[in-house]
């Protein structure tokens, strides 16, 4: 099985992504379940490698049979498989509710057979690419996924109406910038050390630690990656993006994008270029900008009028809060960190799908236009009000206990770094709950008719449900997600997050 | 105030200090502020915590702090 | 498993599954009465003792019944009963289900043994106040919801960074009295000043609870400012700090509710100033102050819900909440208008009702420890209390000049709550011992000495003088009196739509800035390269202006790093 699993993982979606558009040819039904299939397999290899390096330690699988340091290598232990699973299980909900929109009538390209395959295809690339970015243990190859993830992003992203296609394109200019800057950084390492494999960069570069391209190489590769991360201030694309992107991708890009970009962080910062001065600074920066980006992120927040802006802009937020655990650097930090990875994505996933859909079935995105929604899908609600409070951090969703661990890091590490972290931490769950609340007392305790900032007649809102079965079934499954990692917090921590060791900054597996 | 009800109050007050001293000559253990310890000093006390409070706080503190009903009309 | 119906919230809890699932079909408020009486069954025994579960590695102690937590969750689960009662023919499923959160978790946060616990179900109790409050259905009730959330909001975390602090710096899981030199012991006090309502943390009280529908505020007005008293009871006796706050706050209170207008407002700050002698008597700290704060919190359970249902009573029969409106109802609600007079007799502190138990003892306690100015502020706030409660509302609202206001009937189980509820009231005053059997600490207490009830009735009949004096200054009118919500309604909230302004107007003016330096560049290349060609158009350099930006922060950033690593490491 260790074997056969590392290059299904990874060959799976791209063989997939080719495949399910030419089913769209047989039929609607076909190409779904085949797509929905594919998802299922890759989450099945995800968790059969999680179990495998949990159990048996990591797992290295040399491609084509080439061993490193000249071929290229994959790599899973307790942090890469943590990762493959999250994006694997998102990718299962997106593909699920992937339907939702593909055949509403009216919008006439939305609606083709094509259409959908093509887009279904396309989320498979982006599974691919993101998988293939947290597997490589090349940093080369890790461009060549970073490019295949977001060439399949844009596609997504521009195939939503109206504004899409220009948020499309500012995300490809940004995330063209991040790509250059990313690839020169990898160059100057080349050029210092004369390899690209992680193990083999980590064993030579003491000997360069003296040169200053090293510095330049480092920063480099931060900045590419923090621009993808969406570090502030580095986070323009961001807003625009998620929220002109169609709902169900938007759930998944909004969910696992930026965190697997804030992984890449982690992996070459914290693990391969932890050795050298530069990398420590360059973390230490990151920390402090992560504090920035959590507060501009909560204020900017509360500034907007419309529900999918304000959550874009709570991602924001929610980055520089993992950017601050990646910062730290510290064990406890780091287990803040990718805590908050998974209930970050659970909660925002479910809240964009939900979001998402009830501004097409309410048609329109103001707070006001969910007012008597309590009452009319109240399961919905009760669903996306967990997320909700997970983002603010209430007990005893995952939310919480993401943030206390980071909480508990900053107090650890103490000096003006560690007390301005966890005051920025406090003050982002306050600023949550103001942005939350408006939202959710329109929900459940307003009535259509007293909204007073919704334009027009609330009768000439579509018939229908508000949320249709494909995006309910996810926003009701990642609630329960939600409060089951909330609950199980201690046990998810122990057994699930892998351990973390700074200073030798080898990554472990996590107990079994 | 009628004369009836004047008188009354009178013997009413009367009592209460009839009552006082007899506190006072009982020897009950006390711990109070000396206005305990003084007959009728609860009641001159009252009175002139009363008038103070209604003072200040209907000649001060009102013409201070008292807007229209709509003053935070505007804000949140 | 009958372990937990020992837990009287778990009543509360499951009757919200029971009214949640027969929504439409039912009214939820006999599930109310029947849940919160086997609430209060499961506490009249007074079983002691404690029950922990290890949940996902933490060790939840749900239930740790002492003496403290049990006569608070007594009074708690009482009050749930008259609340349930009182609004039964007009409370509909959502509140109820609001009202039974709400007094489940103020219970369980009493009965909670260990920090995560207590945090736990202290934020469910802001979170159902507040849809408490929103029910009230008004444009008011909302704004008033929205501020009363960020107030507590920022109590919660305060009450969270505290509680992390305490934890990470190895402090006990367990519930009690904080070491006070540490960080951990402000930022909790600062979270339970809040919800105690201390000035200047207090603008949320008065400010949401007239909000509410009739009913809410009888539930607001019991649990929220009582359980931040067993708080300080538990984690902060003896505080000296505590002493001139509260006795301030017991002034405070009282001064504002004599240019008060709104009746559930002018209970309010009631609330604040009998909340003040609490607080005071926790700061004292000696075994019969802690006494005179626990039975002074029952005792204040009891008359302010049962106050509170009489100005209900008042805007349910007429529809009016201004005492400038009302006047000359009371011959149409004769009995509400007698159990309001006994709710007012016993806030006043009169001699036979329970008011008087309690009060005195915390007088009393103030007098042992020789603390003259406590004694005397707090007498003072006696004083003013029978003034505004006893004398002031009722003249005004009840009797005076008849202004031709129609008055509803009152339904009989409104009438019925108010009657139980006076009757505890006369009960507990007759009876004392009935309240200081169950009192946590060993202290004891004779409340019925001559000097007690002389001082008692010269203080009452004093402040009756004054009221006829100047019962013409005393009259109210319409407007409101600034008080320290003026703070986040007014300065806070200009300079936040000031930030968020100036924040979401950087990236447009970076971006002008930006398109304005590129197109000069630009055009400067382009005169060079062919003189006399037009110029191009503006909106591809908003995105060529991104890329700039960009690797204009990646060279900040090296230049940044590089300084700084040269400076850790020189040559």
């Amino acid at each position: 099985m260790r074997d056969v699993l590392p290059g299904l993982l990874v060959a799976l979606p791209l063989m997939g992504a080719a495949l399910v558009p030419l089913l769209a040819a047989l039929s609607r039904r076909t190409t779904r379940a085949a797509a929905l299939g594919l998802h299922a397999a890759i989450l099945a290899a995800a968790l059969g490698l999680f179990g495998s390096a949990a159990a048996d330690g990591p797992i290295r699988y040399a491609v084509g049979g080439w061993p490193g340091p000249w071929g290229i290598e994959l790599w899973f232990d307790g942090l890469s498989t943590l990762i493959a699973v999250l994006v694997a299980g998102m990718a299962c909900f997106a593909s699920f509710a992937q339907t939702f929109g593909a055949d509403r009538n009216g919008a006439a390209p939305a609606s083709t057979p094509l259409r959908e395959g093509l887009l279904r295809g396309a989320l498979l690339l982006l599974v691919g690419g993101l998988l293939g970015i947290v597997a490589t243990r090349d940093v080369f190859n890790l461009f060549v996924f970073l490019e295949i993830s977001s060439l399949a992003a844009y596609t997504l992203v521009a195939s939503g109406e109206g504004r899409g296609a220009v948020a499309a394109f500012r995300y490809l200019l940004a995330g063209t910038a991040a790509g250059s800057l990313y690839l020169f950084g990898v160059g100057f390492l080349y050029a210092l050390t004369g390899t690209l494999n992680m193990d083999d960069l980590a064993a030579r570069l003491p000997s360069v630690e003296a040169d200053a391209a090293l510095t330049v190489a480092v920063v480099l590769i931060a900045v590419g990656l923090s621009i993808k991360a969406a570090l502030f201030p580095l986070h323009g694309w961001l807003p625009d993006t998620y929220v002109y992107t169609p709902t169900p991708a938007a759930g998944f890009i909004a969910a696992v994008m930026a965190k697997v970009s804030a992984y890449a962080l982690l992996r070459l910062l914290g693990e391969v270029l932890a050795g050298t001065t530069a990398g420590a600074v360059v973390l230490e920066i990151t920390l402090w900008l992560g504090i920035l980006g959590v507060l501009v992120g909560g204020i900017l927040a509360v500034a907007q009028r419309a529900v999918t802006r304000m959550l874009a802009w709570s991602s924001i937020s929610a980055m520089g809060m993992i950017l601050i655990g990646v910062g730290m650097g510290s064990a406890l930090a780091i287990t803040g960190a990718l805590f908050h990875m998974a209930a970050h994505a659970l909660a925002k996933g479910c809240l964009f799908f939900g979001a998402g859909g009830i501004r097409t079935s309410e048609d329109g995105d103001e707070p006001g236009r969910w007012a008597g929604l309590g009452s009319r899908a109240p399961w919905t609600l009760a669903a996306l009000t967990v997320a909700a409070l997970s983002m603010i951090g209430i007990p005893p969703t995952a939310g919480f206990f993401s943030k206390y661990y980071l909480l508990s890091a900053s107090i650890e590490a103490g000096g003006p770094a560690g007390i301005a972290a966890f005051a920025a931490i406090i003050l982002s769950s306050l600023l949550a709950t103001v942005y939350f609340l408006r939202v959710l007392e329109a929900a459940w305790f307003r009535t259509p008719g007293d909204a007073p900032d919704v334009a027009g007649d609330p009768a000439s809102r579509p018939p229908g449900p508000v949320l249709p079965r494909p995006l309910a079934v996810p926003v009701v499954g990642l609630a329960v997600l939600v409060l089951l990692t909330g609950i199980f917090a201690r046990p998810f921590e122990r057994h699930v997050l892998p351990d973390w060791e700074s200073g030798t900054a080898r990554i472990s597996a996590p107990a079994p | 105030m009628s004369r009836r009800t004047a008188a009354g109050l009178g013997v009413v007050i009367a009592a209460l200090a009839a009552l006082d001293v007899l506190g006072f000559l009982s020897g009950s253990e006390h711990h109070g502020g000396f206005w305990n310890s003084v007959p009728l000093g609860d009641l001159a006390l009252g009175v002139l915590g009363a008038g103070v409070l209604v003072w200040f706080a209907k000649r001060i503190l009102k013409r201070l702090l008292s807007r229209p009903e709509s003053y935070y009309d505007g804000a949140n | 498993m009958s372990a937990l119906f020992l837990h009287p919230a778990f009543w509360l809890f499951a009757g919200v599954l029971v009214v949640f699932a027969n929504r439409r079909r039912m009214p939820g408020v006999p599930v109310g009465v029947i849940v919160a009486l086997g609430a209060l069954l499961a506490l009249v025994r007074g079983v002691e003792g404690t029950l922990e579960t290890t949940v996902a590695g933490f060790r939840l102690v749900w239930f740790h019944a002492d003496r403290l937590s049990l006569l608070f969750a007594l009074v708690f689960a009482i009050v749930a009963l008259l609340g349930f009662l009182y609004g039964s023919h007009r409370m509909r499923a959502g509140e109820t289900v609001a009202a039974l959160l709400y007094a489940g978790s103020a219970i369980a946060t009493v009965l909670a043994g260990d920090w995560i616990t207590f945090f736990v179900f202290w934020e469910a109790m802001a979170l159902s106040s507040l849809a408490l409050i929103w029910q009230g259905g008004t444009a008011g009730a909302r704004r008033a919801g929205m501020r009363y959330l960020l107030v507590h909001a920022t109590g919660g975390a305060l009450l969270f960074a505290g509680i992390a602090l305490h934890l990470a710096g190895g402090g006990e899981t367990s519930l009690g009295a904080l070491a006070s030199d540490a960080p951990p012991f402000w930022l909790i006090l600062g979270a339970v000043a809040i919800n105690a309502a201390i000035p200047p943390l207090h603008a949320w009280l008065t400010d949401a609870y007239p909000e509410a529908s009739t009913s809410g505020s009888v539930f607001l007005s019991a649990f929220t400012t009582k359980t931040a008293v067993y708080a300080l009871l538990r984690l902060f006796p003896g505080t000296e700090i505590l002493v001139p706050l509260g006795a301030a706050m017991a002034l405070y209170g009282v001064v504002f509710a004599v240019i008060e207008n709104d009746i559930r407002r002018l209970l309010g700050y009631h609330i604040v100033s009998q909340v003040g002698y609490m607080v005071a008597a926790v700061g004292i700290g000696t075994p019969l102050a802690l006494n005179g704060a626990a039975s002074h919190a029952f005792s204040h359970i009891l008359y302010k819900a049962l106050l509170f249902m009489g100005a209900g009573a008042a805007i349910e029969a007429t529809g009016l909440r201004r005492l400038s409106d009302l006047g000359g109802i009371s011959r149409q609600m004769r009995f509400a208008v007698a159990m309001y007079a006994v709710g007012a007799l016993s806030i006043s502190g009169a001699p036979l009702f329970n008011g008087f138990i309690s009060k005195s003892m915390i007088v009393s306690a103030a007098g042992e420890e020789h603390l003259l100015w406590t004694e005397l502020l707090l007498t003072l706030a006696a004083v003013g209390t029978f003034l505004s409660v006893g004398l002031k509302l009722p003249w005004f609202a009840f009797f005076g000049e008849r202004r031709g206001v129609a008055v509803r009937p009152l339904p009989t189980n409104l009438l019925a709550a108010m009657g139980i509820g006076g009757g505890l009231c006369l009960l507990y005053g007759l009876l004392p011992n009935l309240l200081y059997s169950r009192l946590p600490y060993l202290a004891t207490y004779a409340p019925y000495t001559l000097d007690h009830v002389v001082s008692t009735a010269q203080l009452l009949l004093a402040t009756g003088f004054v009221f006829y004096l100047a019962r013409k200054t005393l009259t109210p009118s319409p407007g409101l009196a600034l008080d320290t919500d003026w703070l986040y309604r007014i300065p806070l909230a200009r300079a936040v739509s000031a930030t968020t302004r100036a924040l979401a107007g950087v990236g447009p003016v970076v971006r002008t800035l930006r398109g304005e330096a590129v197109t000069r560049l630009d055009a400067a290349a382009r005169r060079l390269a062919a003189p006399g060609a037009p110029p191009r158009r503006r909106e591809s350099f908003a995105f060529r202006a991104s890329i700039g930006w960009t690797v204009l922060f990646a060279a900040v950033a090296v230049v940044i790093t590089w300084i700084m690593v040269w400076l850790r490491n020189p040559g």
